[in-house]
């Protein structure tokens, strides 16, 4: 076991200096693109291009001639080991928190969210502080549908969007006031300790943000314009999992942000901090000349972040793109669909029939696989689900050997994720574009009442899994509360 | 034979004196190399009761930290986990994640002990099994979630001679736990791992449910290869950046063989490594023993050839009558094992008197076990001794011609030549003990009265773990008159604090430096009397600052004052530090440097923070007078504080002696050494005069008969053997220079080797050679001349 101390000396030195370049040329890059578009004239727009790097093509996903390279996987497949980080239960009891985190991971911090506010936590789950306690009104949370359910008469939302980011020890968030209008990118220096801010609304100072941080970007450019509802007296439901996978504005740097809830129906648009556009992309596809009064609509694209970079398909699209500021999309991944392809003018028709089609429905960027989840045949909606018309389709693309393979399962099980769990015995997982960490690790997230009905079920008792790792489940199980939230960390 | 044997009792008993030095010398060389023996070979034996210990690594980590790449033993948590998976090669690996200070036990209503816990895996046991089980069994040492593995010291503590399996504990530092005792271990006296009582790494999770490639600092990581490991360079490779491949750092692995642990261990060590000591004391040592053991080798040597050149007749006689070239040789060397034999008897005697001086002088627990390593080493250094030392005379007296023996009338074969060899070959070493023993005491007496940079006279360092509850406590303590002052810390400045980068104004990582950490309380300053150079110090309490900040506070954020030292100040580089933020503080002041750890150690940048949650420590300064007062009153304030816990308590000063430990006990070794081979330079003098005495006896008479004076006499002998030494002197004082340069170097803070401790070392050598030969010379010198020239 002799290694040469020096030479490995040598080696954290060059890897270091590699690193620190990278940085600076980060901060070099930002700089200079904060000044060139500094100097930019009012008005400019850079060309949007959109087209693909030779020196790296996308990687072709070919659905349709896979489609019959079935195999059997299960979590040890595709990971190692799986760790349980109980969350502290937060200090302040006026939070409501009966629904599970979204979970993000930074370098330091484990940041939760959900609908109720944003949480800082250690990477041990100690509390920290809370970023956001949001302040909402008209709305509801259906525990036993797992459905949130709005209701416009009444609503109102102070607070943070789940979906957060981050750079270095800088956090990211939607702040937005639906009394005031005010929608802004707020920013929060996590290395430093916050103190835990006066989370009220102040009806005499009504735009005091009530969140921590700084606003790093006014997203309203000062014209705030209270929210009105489409239906005043409608309502509107999502699941909470759904409001995860959107992430409707990111800012990759200091100087641009973009969003993909374009007034002008584009796919995405690229700005600067001060709101002026830089670049835009329009769809590929619009509905031309469509005639029904109903629209069905089911693929709303997939968008995450991944090592700082923003990625996205847009509904009923192949191609996930990478966003390149301030006017390049890279595609990255092209889902060969072939003859199961169906057109956006075709899956919007309520009586296109769609047997033999395939849409994409989920899509995670993990360390050595992407988890592609498809839906066949159907519309997903719960009529299709009632009457089993609809098939779900899981394939694994390896990265390594680039291929894939389809997971073997029940294309008509549509509640329990795919890949059994035989590593502790318990849940089995099947994870969305938001649940990959920056170390590419999957994040599941329960509740301690989810791990006591687990832990107590015949699937787990029957379980093959080491006794060890299912104790250890157990031992979790016996030392949470029911609401106690607990971040699964799939390895 | 018989013959034989009879010529060397003969021989022996002819000349008593000769035969004194040469079994004195004899048995303090053997006594010397048999107590360092027993020593280097209680150091060697360090981990090796582990079955498979040359399997068995420990798990360094090479890491930047700041502009430095640092070796340390600190791991990550995840090491043990992740390696053993990753690698087929690796049969074990497991990890003990230690506490900072002791927790509470007690059983029943018993008596509430404080002990070390550490928390591990099963794996433990698969690696350690030279930790015997004196009750339970490594398969259910671990079975339950709550099963506890005491160390043997921990269970007689609380259950005396009893039984401790199946016991209920309760610990109760942070709300109460209640653990059975499944296993108590037996921890050898040789190993650098020290526990209290283990408990399984899943209680740990409890609190730290994830793994953490962060924290490191409480953590050792050790593995146990497969017993067929094929290790090439691809798994070195691997291996090594096993910890780039689960995180984004850039730390290598190192693997450091565990029976090495104890005398190489060249990093940064801290309060879980035990037992460290340092090969170069065993170099030291050894060298020490050896060089005793050419000293009286020669002086055998030396002595007995021109002793036996004396009795040249007798010796011419029996050649004359037929003996045999062969057998004089044998003789000869019989005389030598004879002598060795005897000496090594005495000399085994001695030392099983001795031991328990020599443990007291080393700091040791060395015992003599006759095991048969001892008694072949015993042998062979016997018949090393016996050879070295006899090979010489017997060859050159079994070789003397009888016909120019007999021929002459007083055949002198004594070669003056050889002697004055033995005496600048003895002095020389006698001069080189003296001056590295008169260095090694003005270094330990210049690490030991150094100025601190800090007042710490009357200090008493007591272990507390209150954290928030340090200010009533301290509060509780000032109401005492002869309490001086009092502070809390994490732990006394004597153990430095903990390692941790800061980021300068947040300006990213390449921007960060290194720094040490003490938690102190705003009272630290003033209790140890530290100089504020700039600024102020902590002036307010942990809540106080906290209500200050926050009302400061524009963005929810505040930063938390710290004072650093000058070291520190030096290294960021700001024009004016006050104000400036690392990482996440605000510099407030700063303090001239003083010195937080042995002096083996340079000072270090160094940040003070006031953070409750790291202090475990008072430090409290008492009056000189009323102090067994003092303390009894510091020790029932405690218990009302902490009720049932163990108090403790140690002056400041005594953890600073043992933190020179090593120092001490070299000091003390190599002074016994040097008044040995003083004493072996005195006997061989002794043995040299003596014989030129005798040699020029006619000479001394007739000088006498014509008028010369005593001292004349004493004049003449004393030039004639004082030039050796001078000789001596002049080779001794460079080797000792250079071997106390390399030696100081172990130290950031070391004395200066001044011209006068070699001077010195000379002027006693020459001291004492006077003395040895005046003694003589005047014994020769008062004869009446009448008497030595009758016979002529």
């Amino acid at each position: 076991m002799k290694l040469d101390e020096k030479d490995l000396t040598q080696k954290i030195l060059s890897e270091e200096e590699i690193l620190a370049q990278k940085e600076e040329l980060r901060l070099k890059k930002e700089q200079e693109l904060a000044d060139s578009l500094a100097k930019l004239p009012k008005g400019f727009r850079f060309e949007s291009i959109r087209k693909t790097d030779t020196s790296q093509p996308p990687i072709a996903i070919d659905i349709e001639n896979r489609l019959d390279s079935i195999k059997e996987f299960k979590l040890s497949d595709v990971a190692q080991s799986i760790e349980y980080i109980k969350m502290q239960n937060l200090p302040d009891s006026s939070i409501a928190n009966k629904i599970n985190y979204k979970y993000y991971m930074t370098d330091k911090n484990i940041v939760a969210s959900n609908l109720y506010g944003i949480h800082l936590f250690t990477k041990k789950g100690e509390f920290k502080n809370t970023i956001i306690k949001n302040q909402l009104s008209g709305v509801k949370y259906k525990e036993d549908q797992n459905q949130v359910l709005i209701y416009y008469s009444e609503f109102s939302n102070i607070g943070g969007s789940p979906n957060v980011w981050s750079r270095g020890d800088q956090l990211y968030y939607n702040y937005k006031n639906t009394n005031t209008g005010q929608n802004y990118i707020m920013e929060v220096d996590c290395s430093k300790d916050l103190i835990n801010a006066q989370y009220q609304f102040n009806p005499e100072n009504p735009l005091a943000v009530s969140g921590a941080g700084k606003v790093l970007v006014d997203l309203n450019r000062g014209q705030n314009k209270p929210f009105k509802a489409p239906y005043p007296n409608g309502m509107s439901s999502f699941t909470p999992q759904y409001n995860y996978e959107q992430i409707g504005v990111f800012s990759p740097d200091r100087n641009t942000y973009f969003s993909r809830r374009s007034r002008k129906g584009n796919m995405l648009e690229i700005f600067n901090t001060q709101g002026d556009t830089l670049a835009e992309f329009t769809k590929f596809e619009r509905l031309v000349n469509f005639k029904p009064r109903l629209i069905r609509g089911f693929d709303y694209g997939t968008q995450y972040e991944k090592a700082g970079n923003y990625y996205f398909r847009s509904d009923y699209n192949d191609t996930i793109f990478k966003v390149i500021p301030p006017n390049i999309l890279r595609p990255v991944y092209v889902i060969k669909l072939g003859q199961h392809k169906v057109s956006k003018q075709d899956a919007s028709h309520p009586k296109f029939d769609l047997k033999g089609k395939i849409v994409p429905n989920q899509w995670a960027d993990g360390n050595n696989y992407i988890f592609i989840g498809l839906i066949m045949d159907d519309n997903y909606c719960p009529n299709a689900i009632k009457r089993k018309s609809i098939k779900l389709l899981y394939a694994l693309y390896s990265k390594k050997n680039k291929q894939l393979h389809f997971v073997k399962s029940d294309p008509y099980n549509y509640d329990n994720p795919i890949l059994e769990n035989d590593i502790d015995g318990g849940f089995s997982v099947w994870p969305s574009s938001y649940m990959i960490n920056r170390e590419g690790n999957i994040m599941v997230s329960l509740l301690g009442k989810d791990i006591k009905e687990k832990v107590a079920s015949d699937e787990f008792k029957n379980s093959t899994a080491p006794a060890a790792n299912k104790e250890k489940l157990i031992q979790l199980a016996k030392n949470c509360s029911d609401t106690d939230q607990v971040l699964m960390l799939v390895k | 034979m018989k013959y034989s044997f009879k010529i060397i009792l003969q021989l022996i008993l002819k000349k008593p004196v000769l035969s004194i030095i040469n079994f004195t010398g004899f048995t303090i060389g053997i006594l010397a190399s048999l107590l360092i023996y027993l020593w280097v070979y209680d150091q060697s034996t360090f981990e090796k009761f582990h079955s498979d210990y040359n399997r068995i690594y420990r798990v360094l980590t090479l890491s930047k930290q700041g502009e430095d790449i640092i070796k340390s033993a600190a791991s990550y948590q995840p090491i043990a986990e992740t390696i053993k998976k990753d690698y087929p090669q690796i049969e074990a690996a497991t990890y003990l994640y230690g506490s900072s200070e002791d927790s509470p036990l007690q059983f029943e209503n018993g008596k509430k002990i404080e002990a070390r816990k550490f928390y591990t895996n099963t794996d433990f046991f698969k690696i350690f099994d030279g930790f015997k089980f004196l009750e339970g069994n490594a398969e259910n040492a671990f079975k339950h979630k709550s099963n506890i593995v005491l160390s043997e010291e921990v269970a007689r503590k609380l259950f005396g001679n009893s039984s401790a399996l199946g016991k209920k504990i309760v610990s109760d530092k942070y709300g109460e736990n209640i653990y059975t005792v499944s296993a108590v271990l037996k921890i050898p006296r040789n190993t650098h791992i020290d526990f209290g009582y283990l408990l399984s790494e899943d209680n740990l999770s409890m609190y730290h449910t994830t793994n953490s490639w962060k924290d490191s600092y409480w953590i050792r990581t050790y593995i146990k290869l497969s017993a067929n490991a094929e290790i090439d360079n691809l798994f070195l490779n691997r291996i090594s950046n096993h910890v780039s491949r689960y995180s984004n750092k850039t730390d290598k692995l190192l693997f450091q063989p565990i029976s090495e642990i104890h005398l190489h261990s060249d990093y940064r060590t801290n309060m879980l490594d035990n037992n460290i000591s340092n090969y170069k004391y065993v170099v030291i040592f050894s060298g020490l023993a050896l060089l005793i053991l050419i000293m009286v080798i020669l002086n055998f040597t030396i002595l007995s050839t021109v002793s036996y050149s004396e009795q040249a007749k007798e010796i011419g006689i029996q050649k004359v009558n037929g003996a045999k070239r062969h057998s004089l040789l044998l003789q000869f060397m019989m005389n030598s094992f004879l002598q060795t034999f005897v000496a090594a008897f005495f000399a085994i005697g001695l030392a099983f008197l001795l031991l328990p001086k020599f443990n007291l002088l080393t700091g040791q627990q060395l015992q003599i076990n006759l095991s048969m390593q001892l008694l072949t080493y015993l042998c062979m250094l016997i018949v090393f001794t016996a050879i070295a030392a006899g090979l010489y005379p017997s060859i050159y007296l079994s070789k003397l011609n009888p016909v120019q023996i007999l021929k002459t009338k007083n055949y002198n074969g004594g070669n003056i030549g050889l002697m004055n060899l033995l005496i600048v070959i003895q002095f020389t070493i006698a001069i080189f003990s003296i001056s590295v023993s008169g260095v090694f005491m003005k270094q330990f007496h210049f690490i030991t009265t150094k100025d601190l940079g800090i007042n710490h006279s009357n200090m008493l360092v007591v272990p507390t773990g209150l954290w928030y509850d340090s200010n009533s406590f301290k509060n509780e303590l000032l109401q005492n008159p002869n309490i001086l002052s009092a502070s809390a810390s994490t732990y006394a400045p004597m153990y430095g604090g903990f390692r941790s980068s800061f980021v300068i104004d947040n300006k990213g990582a390449k921007d960060s430096i290194q720094a040490v950490i003490l938690h102190v309380d705003d009272e630290f300053a003033k209790n140890y009397e530290l100089k504020l150079t700039k600024g102020e110090f902590l002036n307010m309490n942990y809540s106080a600052y906290w209500e200050e900040m926050k009302k400061k506070s524009d963005d929810h954020t505040f930063s938390f004052p710290v004072v650093i030292n000058e070291s520190a100040e030096k290294l960021l580089g700001f024009d004016n530090p006050i104000g400036q933020r690392i990482g996440n503080n605000e510099i407030v002041g700063v303090v001239k440097d003083f010195h937080f750890k042995s002096l083996h150690h340079k000072i270090e940048p160094l940040v003070l923070m006031n953070s409750p949650e790291n202090i475990m420590t008072m430090n409290i300064r008492i009056s000189n007078h009323k102090r067994k007062e003092s303390i009894a009153f510091i020790r029932d304030t405690y218990k009302k504080h902490r009720e049932g816990r163990e108090f403790s308590f140690q002056f400041f000063d005594d953890l600073l002696k043992a933190e020179y430990r090593n120092e001490n006990h070299l000091k003390n070794t190599t002074k016994a050494f040097t008044i040995l081979s003083i004493i072996i330079s005195i006997l061989g003098m002794l043995g040299i005069v003596g014989f030129v005495v005798r040699q020029k006896t006619k000479e001394i008479g007739i000088r006498k008969a014509n008028g010369a004076k005593t001292y004349e006499i004493i004049q003449m002998l004393n030039f004639k053997f004082l030039k050796w030494v001078i000789l001596a002197f002049i080779l001794a004082c460079p080797i000792a220079w250079y071997v106390m340069n390399i030696w100081l170097q172990n130290f950031a803070y070391k004395t200066e080797l001044n011209w006068w401790i070699f001077a010195l070392s000379g002027i006693i050598a020459i001291g004492i050679a006077i003395l040895t030969v005046t003694w003589q010379s005047w014994r020769a010198a008062k004869r009446n001349p009448v008497e030595s020239l009758r016979y002529e």
